[in-house]
């Protein structure tokens, strides 16, 4: 296996040894430079010092007094009675004086230095000259030990040393964690509990053991306070607020919410039946131990990219986005805030103004219309075939510049034959419309509910309207014929659309392409493939495509997918790696000058994208989206932390 | 070098390096080995990587009161801040071409480690020649261990793109080397 033996590559090391070190080094002593000196941590005077400093200031005067001292009858007395004497006396004539210094530590085997030089490992004896020393005791996971000591003649200078350690002690040895990153909780739990997980939607997890079943629920955008019956008793626990129902003293039931972003983990715990909690007790102990334990960080945070759902669509004169089950909509100046609820509904394709929003909703796609005083409805029309009561959508192909018309495409399922109840694509039973017409794509009249069919449009893929919203192409993107581009007229009346193509015959090896059409003059063509891969400029003429120029090689796999034209078709946009992401993204001026942007999202032949920032320091900042006007040479920045958008007008960028 | 700690203890330690220097030395020898292996393989030679690990250190320990334990382990920050590095001057082209290569020496350990060493050099001599945004996602995947969701979180990229950019890398190394 490949991915095991890349386990085994080693990493590159340092080609001079000695980096790593100094780095290290020269680390430590900026910070150290920036940061006032401890007391605590300046170490005792050296025993040298003291003797230069000694003889430098007193010495002289000891010095006569020593020798006089020593040679004259009270010379003996002096010598006992004045420590200086003695000690100069001793250098003199070469006696040293010693005491033991025995050091201890809790726990042993650290390290031992002395004046900074390395002596060993505790326990630690040793006779040492007298004088005063900085005793450092350093161990692994603890903290430094510091302390000055003075060495006295003949006696033992005992230090016992209990060391701080750096990690917390751990009040929940011998239980289990139990992490769901997916809906971000967790908690420690005793090892005698059973733990089970259910997956289903809210219900999360439930603990059980002899006398207390506690399951876990992650509620969204749940009033709690309404939830917590009056006859609970509050008990605080860690930072939170416990519920419990108290029984002649015993805990019955308790409830414990943890809040995060606007949803709820909810504990519940229920004791069985029979079981005695007294409301102080070891049992109540090992659950608050429990409660405290519980984390929870709402997965709709914005700690990470992928945890705040991008802006579904960046557009010409409106921004949307979602948190959790709220869409918010505003102006692209930050103004005329609106939300929606969306919970259980699907983003699937914004209007390019803003005002309509497509989901997919109950096995077929809906539309509201986010700026009427009660927003409207609009259903896609339903099969008429008896019996036959789903529909569901893939594919919607997008909206017309205009925003009055929308692409899609339906799979048509007969419901009581899918599985579990619910359709998708590969599942199910495909049945007749009733409209004679299966797998094929429409178009949706928003202004008077109508539908038009796209005939012969069942294997051809990418949906492209023009910049006049008055036609619609499509493509052979299936690779088993030369590549052609279909192009749909409509403004024809209701029913089905007529069509005309456009082939490329130039294309011997039957790639797949991916294009944009701005008119029939303005085509960009994205070819894949092995040779000469790249983006292309092209037309449409009599029943041809004829490439043009060539703006750009890429490389087969992955980068500048899907080329969309700016509305005025001065610049390209593409995406990286995935379309429809919220990823690294690419603009081109038309000139050929090339801007790259993190974060960038891509609209449909829009002149407004958005990015996200990171931080200084590399975090993700999701929560920051901005938004420019390309054709005005404007960059406005949305805070979208909160639901009142912050507005930051930044003349940062010099488009032209 | 200090073996590796747990979640906990490295946020402790994290905490404790606010405060105290010492601690920090601790997490840059947990980490420096590992974040220089993953400049070299990123930029493809030794001066370029000295330069973004020293600048990577610098910025984690002016930015240490800021941090914020996120769920992810501290390497993860220490690496997006390289990362970020990285591709700010490879973008500003300044000195980084990511798809120049030096040869360089791995671990003396290695005889150790592999049966097979030839066959894994040939391996290491694959994954310099993978796109940069592959070799990262392949090296922080299967060469320091990170989950598709730490690699996520250092690339900047959402978990699906992680997925494919592996899949991809491993489809061209399989290209190169049969198994």
């Amino acid at each position: 296996m490949i991915e095991k033996k890349l386990k085994q590559l080693g990493r590159p090391k340092p080609k001079d040894s000695t980096f790593e070190l100094n780095l290290k080094k020269r680390l430590m002593n900026s910070y150290q430079a920036d940061k006032a000196p401890d007391p605590k941590e300046v170490p005792a005077e050296t025993p040298k010092k003291q003797r230069v400093f000694f003889l430098g200031r007193m010495g002289i005067m000891t010095f006569v007094m020593a020798i006089f001292c020593v040679f004259t009858l009270g010379g003996t007395m002096a010598y006992f009675s004045f420590p200086g004497v003695k000690e100069t006396v001793n250098d003199l004539v070469g006696i040293e004086e010693t005491g033991v210094l025995a050091v201890n530590s809790e726990p042993d085997d650290a390290t031992l230095y002395i004046n900074g030089e390395f002596f060993g490992k505790t326990p630690f004896e040793q006779e040492m000259p007298v004088g005063n020393y900085s005793i450092r005791i350093q161990k692994e996971d603890y903290e430094d030990y510091f302390t000055p000591v003075k060495i006295k003649e003949g006696e033992t200078e005992k230090i016992e040393a209990e060391l701080v350690s750096l990690i917390p002690e751990d009040e929940y040895e011998g239980w289990f964690t139990y992490n769901n990153e997916e809906l971000g909780f967790g908690f420690r739990y005793p090892g005698e509990w059973e733990i089970s997980e259910n997956g289903d939607q809210d219900y999360v997890v439930s603990l059980e053991d002899d006398y207390v079943i506690a399951t876990l629920t992650h509620q969204k955008l749940y009033d709690m306070d309404s939830a917590i019956p009056e006859n609970y008793t509050q008990i605080q626990i860690g930072e939170g607020t416990a519920y419990v129902l108290l029984v002649d003293n015993n805990i019955e039931r308790a409830i414990f919410p943890l809040e995060s972003k606007g949803q709820y983990l909810v504990v519940n715990m229920d004791v069985k039946s029979g079981m005695e909690i007294p409301f102080v007790s070891e049992e109540s102990d090992l659950l608050r131990k429990f409660l405290e334990s519980v984390w929870f960080d709402s997965v709709d945070s914005n700690d990470t990219v992928e945890t705040y759902k991008p802006p579904v669509s960046n557009v010409k004169d409106r921004f949307v986005w979602q948190r959790g089950d709220t869409v918010y909509s505003m102006d692209n100046q930050g103004n005329d805030m609106r939300n929606f609820d969306f919970a259980g509904k699907e983003i699937k394709l914004l209007s390019p103004d803003g005002k309509w929003i497509l989901f997919n909703e109950n096995n077929g796609i809906s539309i509201i219309d986010t700026l009427g005083e009660n927003y409207q409805k609009l259903l896609l029309p339903q099969s008429s075939q008896e019996g036959i009561n789903a529909i569901y959508a893939v594919e919607t192909t997008g909206w017309a510049p205009n925003s009055r018309y929308f692409a899609y495409r339906l799979y048509l399922f007969d419901y009581n034959k899918c599985n579990d109840g619910f359709c998708e694509p590969g599942r199910g039973t495909q049945v007749d419309s009733g409209l004679g017409m299966q797998n094929g794509y429409y178009i949706f009249d928003t202004e008077n509910g109508a539908t038009m069919y796209l005939k012969d449009s069942r294997r051809l893929f990418i949906g492209n309207w023009d910049n006049m919203s008055d036609r619609f192409y499509m493509g052979s993107t299936m690779g088993d014929e030369y590549f052609f581009l279909r192009e749909y007229e409509l403004g024809l009346g209701y029913g089905e659309a007529e069509f005309h193509d456009y082939v490329l015959e130039s294309d011997p090896d039957y790639q797949a392409y991916q294009y944009d059409v701005h008119n029939r003059q303005s085509v960009v063509l994205r070819k894949g493939g092995m040779d000469d891969a790249g983006i292309y400029m092209a037309k449409l003429e009599g029943n041809e495509i004829i490439i043009g120029t060539k703006l750009k090689g890429i490389s087969e796999w992955d980068e500048y997918e899907f080329p969309r034209f700016s509305k005025n078709a001065d610049f390209l946009f593409f995406n990286y790696h995935e379309f429809y992401g919220f990823e690294n993204g690419t603009f081109v001026k038309l000139d050929g000058e090339l801007y790259e942007y993190e974060y960038v999202r891509v609209i449909e032949q829009g002149k407004v994208i958005a990015i996200r920032y990171r931080d200084d320091a590399g975090h993700p900042a999701p929560a920051t989206a901005v938004v420019i006007n390309l054709t005005e040479n404007k960059i406005v920045k949305f805070v979208l932390e909160t639901k009142e958008a912050e507005k930051i007008t930044l003349p940062v960028v010099e488009i032209n | 070098m200090i073996k590796n700690l747990s979640l906990e203890q490295e946020m402790a330690l994290v905490e404790n390096a606010k405060k105290d220097i010492g601690a920090f030395a601790k997490l840059y020898d947990l980490y420096f080995p590992k974040l220089y292996g993953f400049v070299v393989y990123l930029v493809g030679n030794h001066e370029d990587a000295e330069d973004i690990v020293s600048e990577t250190f610098e910025k984690s320990l002016s930015n240490l009161q800021k941090y914020e334990h996120r769920g992810f382990r501290f390497g993860s920050w220490l690496y997006k801040i390289a990362r970020n590095l990285v591709y700010d001057r490879s973008k500003a082209k300044t000195s980084i071409n990511l798809d120049s290569f030096e040869m360089f020496a791995t671990d003396e350990n290695l005889d150790e480690r592999i049966n097979d060493q030839v066959e894994v050099e040939k391996l290491g001599k694959f994954v310099t020649e993978l796109k940069a945004e592959q070799r990262e996602v392949v090296v922080l995947r299967y060469v320091d261990g990170y989950s598709i969701k730490e690699t996520s979180m250092i690339t900047g990229r959402s978990e699906d793109s992680v997925k494919s950019a592996c899949k991809r890398a491993l489809l061209n190394i399989r290209k190169e080397m049969p198994t």
